[in-house]
């Protein structure tokens, strides 16, 4: 039975697989790689059809849910966690041959998992490689893990993959070159010129750092030791270049100006960037130069789950608003049938915080909120808003507007015998939180989307580091702290490459960073995909006292 | 006669694991310092037979709030507290490792007891729970194809730390990530602790260790 298999096994599998070659020969370099992207990305064939597979023996999944990169990744070059591997599926890995780095090391047992040492197994053939992805038996007879579906790809579409692979991470991106990284740093004309500094002297103090070390280390060994252990043997000679790319202009224009740029100087990736306006052209222009952007400083990031080049350090704006929303749900109980009013400025900041909270509520909800809208210039109208309150005897009474609307605040806080809860934007007060009179402070409720600022304190000495002996009261504290976030998540991106400079790399490695406590947020997360750092925000109330600090009312709210 | 077999069956699996796992329970290669080269081997041979690592312990579940990939409220001990055998494992959604595995072990093993899946309620507590709404466990769910009695959770950090805590599990980073699953049986407060791959197969041979199914008189 079993040799009657193994036979169909080949008949099915191997044997028509020396006919395979015509087909793929006929495609051109620039087809193969759309074509195999897309089997190797989405799990579709050229045929728009998904890909069968079977998972765990018999399981019959769609290639489109367990695509590869789901497992090795957008580059191809795996992934390790805790004692599990994850290992290289690019053409340029394959087709060499794996031995141990330790002779002998193949007979250690892995001891919680299979793969802690990868088995040596002779280059990859096409023919070889094919049967793997087949049928799960790699060129030592052994089968993959179970974990490793088997995916039903007949030959053409299989020489098309294989020839995708062997061009996968194969050779270095636009902007790595054997001595040089280049970067840019997307400014929006008209952006307060102090933030502007304070995002870019993190990033220059870096470059500057990182080409001083190179430098150093050519003519001093000692230096160059230093650099080798801390950088390893590639990193440590590599310059880094950053230009600032000034857009100017209403956004319509800035695509041109992006490729004007990029043309002039096709950088490897972008660092930070900021904008208090639109983004979206810059968004769109990295996804299409496939051009990864770190952590640009910007109030509205595009919300695009199927976006992949731009890691924003969370939600902007809008994410105050969700978990606002959220926070409220959860007391749902305790208010039972009372409605939610929801006052905003319409303005971008204040349309982003309704769309949110919006958006959120209504996951939870099916009570539709009270919505009131502040045309530009109108203030906020108590007596009206009062009225409201003892009519609807609100839950809650959410407000979106600026420090200008504090005073009227404090009135509806003291609305006759209503007892609800009054929340607005901690962030959108600016400054003028810390001087809410006494009487708001137990009433009011903001919400707040870093850090506690006191509990700051000892992430701000890493953050003094780089400020060669100039106060921290010099920048904005917010933007500074993003942009030194940046660069820590580049330096450790960089060094996890090991000088293997593939944009889509890059990317991966940031993904399989471990969670990290930064200045300004209080955790930074990352995974396959995840777009969007920070993913919550903490509901507080300003203390009492002349030196108020502010007191956490929820734990880490998330969407 | 079968129940007999059953007990002993159990029996000899408890010593065995009692015996077997003693001292390295606590991961690593360090378990295997006091051993004797005699010991060394039998234990490569258990390695390489099985792939994971099994021991026996008592955990204490504490009394959580979490919810579900429905977004229903769930308490923890509640939901442990059933008249199946349950099996607990962590992940997260965009895991490109281990929880591949761990849910692939899942599926399998609802797979090897087709219409009886129900028999066995699967527990996942994801370890990112900011990322992990219900939203995305649920989504997580479909996309294995994984059938009724297989409840994801997610929660509060501090909510997820406590449980990774009860079944000493804890870990600082969630890409330090340990592929364990554990199985205990009704109105049992012992539990077994796989750590490494374990497939459906594994999991119905564990289950029969523990004395499930129950040996019909």
């Amino acid at each position: 039975m079993k040799l009657f298999l193994s036979l169909l096994f080949l008949a099915t599998f191997v044997l028509p697989f020396n006919l395979y070659a015509a087909k793929v020969d006929d495609l051109s370099p620039q087809q193969i790689r759309q074509l195999g992207e897309r089997m190797y990305r989405e799990g579709v064939l050229p045929n728009g059809e998904p890909i069968q597979a079977f998972a765990a023996g018999d399981i019959p999944v769609e290639g489109t849910s367990f695509t590869c990169i789901s497992c090795h990744l957008r580059s191809g070059l795996g992934a390790i966690e805790g004692t599990v591997i994850s290992p290289p599926a690019t053409g340029k890995i394959l087709y060499e041959e794996r031995t141990t780095s330790i002779k002998g090391n193949e007979y250690v047992p892995s001891y919680h998992s299979y793969a802690v040492n990868l088995p040596p197994r002779p280059a990859y053939t096409d023919e070889t490689l094919a049967k793997m992805i087949a049928s799960g038996v790699d060129p030592n007879g052994r089968s993959t893990m179970a974990i490793m579906p088997r995916f039903q790809i007949d030959d053409e579409n299989m020489a098309i993959l294989i020839a995708y692979l062997k061009t996968l991470s194969a050779e270095l991106s636009v902007g790595a070159t054997k001595e040089m990284l280049h970067f840019a740093t997307v400014i929006v004309d008209g952006t307060d010129p102090a933030e502007i500094e304070s995002m870019v002297l993190p990033l220059q103090f870096s470059v500057d750092r990182k080409n001083s070390l190179a430098t150093a280390s050519k003519n001093n060994d000692r230096i160059a030791r230093m650099a080798y252990n801390m950088l390893g043997p590639d990193l440590l000679a590599k310059r880094f270049s950053l230009e600032r790319w000034v857009l100017k202009g209403p956004s319509s224009t800035w695509r041109a100006q992006l490729e004007a740029y990029y043309k002039a100087n096709p950088v490897f990736a972008l660092l930070g960037g900021i904008s208090h306006g639109d983004w979206a052209p810059v968004h769109r222009f990295c996804e299409d130069k496939q051009l990864p952007d770190i952590f640009p400083q910007v109030d509205y990031p595009v919300l695009d789950e199927s976006s992949w080049q731009t890691i924003y350090l969370s939600r902007g704006i809008r994410q105050e608003g969700e978990a606002a929303a959220r926070y409220l749900a959860g007391m749902s109980e305790l208010f039972k049938d009372r409605p939610v009013i929801q006052v905003s400025r319409n303005s971008r900041r204040g349309s982003a915080l309704k769309a949110g909270f919006n958006a959120s509520w209504a996951q939870k909800h099916k009570t539709p909120v009270l919505d009131i809208s502040l045309p530009a210039g109108v203030a906020l109208n108590v007596k009206q808003l009062s009225k409201i309150i003892k009519t609807q005897n609100p839950a809650a009474v959410v407000v979106w507007d600026d420090a200008s609307a504090l005073p009227a605040l404090q009135k509806i806080a003291q609305t006759e015998g209503w007892k609800g809860l009054l929340l607005t934007s901690g962030t959108w007060l600016g400054d003028k939180i810390w001087t809410l009179p006494a009487d708001m402070r137990k009433k009011l409720y903001l919400t707040w989307p870093y850090r506690l600022p006191h509990e700051n304190a000892r992430f701000n000495i890493s953050l003094k580091r780089i400020l060669s002996g100039r106060s921290l009261d010099d920048f904005n504290f917010e933007v500074i702290s993003k942009s030194y976030i940046t660069n820590e998540v580049l330096g450790k991106a960089l060094k996890d490459m090991r000088g293997e400079y593939y944009r889509d790399f890059f990317l991966d490695s940031i993904d399989m960073l471990p969670d990290t406590y930064f200045p300004l947020y209080e955790r930074l997360s990352f995974g396959q995909g995840q777009r969007f750092a920070s993913k919550g925000c903490f509901i507080v109330q300003l203390g009492k006292g002349e030196n108020p600090q502010l007191e956490r009312r929820s734990e880490w709210v998330t969407r | 006669m079968n129940f007999k077999l059953g007990l002993l069956i159990a029996t000899v699996g408890v010593l065995f694991t009692l015996t077997g796992c003693m001292g390295h329970h606590m991961g690593g290669m360090s378990g295997m310092d006091g051993m004797s080269t005699a010991d060394h081997s039998k234990h490569m041979k258990m390695m390489n037979q099985k792939g994971y690592d099994r021991s026996i312990a008592r955990y204490q579940i504490p009394d959580l709030s979490l919810t579900d990939q429905n977004g229903e409220r769930v308490s923890l001990k509640e939901l442990l507290q059933t008249d199946k055998p349950v099996i607990v494992n962590f992940i997260y959604a965009t895991c490109t490792t281990i929880c591949p595995l761990l849910s692939m072990g899942y599926i399998d093993l609802q797979r090897e007891l087709g219409a009886k899946s129900d028999d066995v309620l699967l527990v996942s507590i994801t370890i990112d729970p900011e990322h992990d709404t219900p939203e995305v466990l649920n989504a997580y769910r479909k996309r294995y194809r994984g059938k009724s009695d297989w409840v994801l959770l997610t929660g509060g950090r501090l909510d997820i730390d406590m449980a990774l805590t009860a079944f000493d599990a804890y870990i600082g980073d969630k890409m330090d990530h340990q592929p364990l699953n554990f199985i205990r049986l009704p109105k049992q407060d012992m539990w077994v602790r796989l750590n490494g791959m374990v497939n459906g197969k594994d999991f119905i041979h564990e289950l029969q260790l523990a004395g499930f199914p129950p040996s019909r008189e």
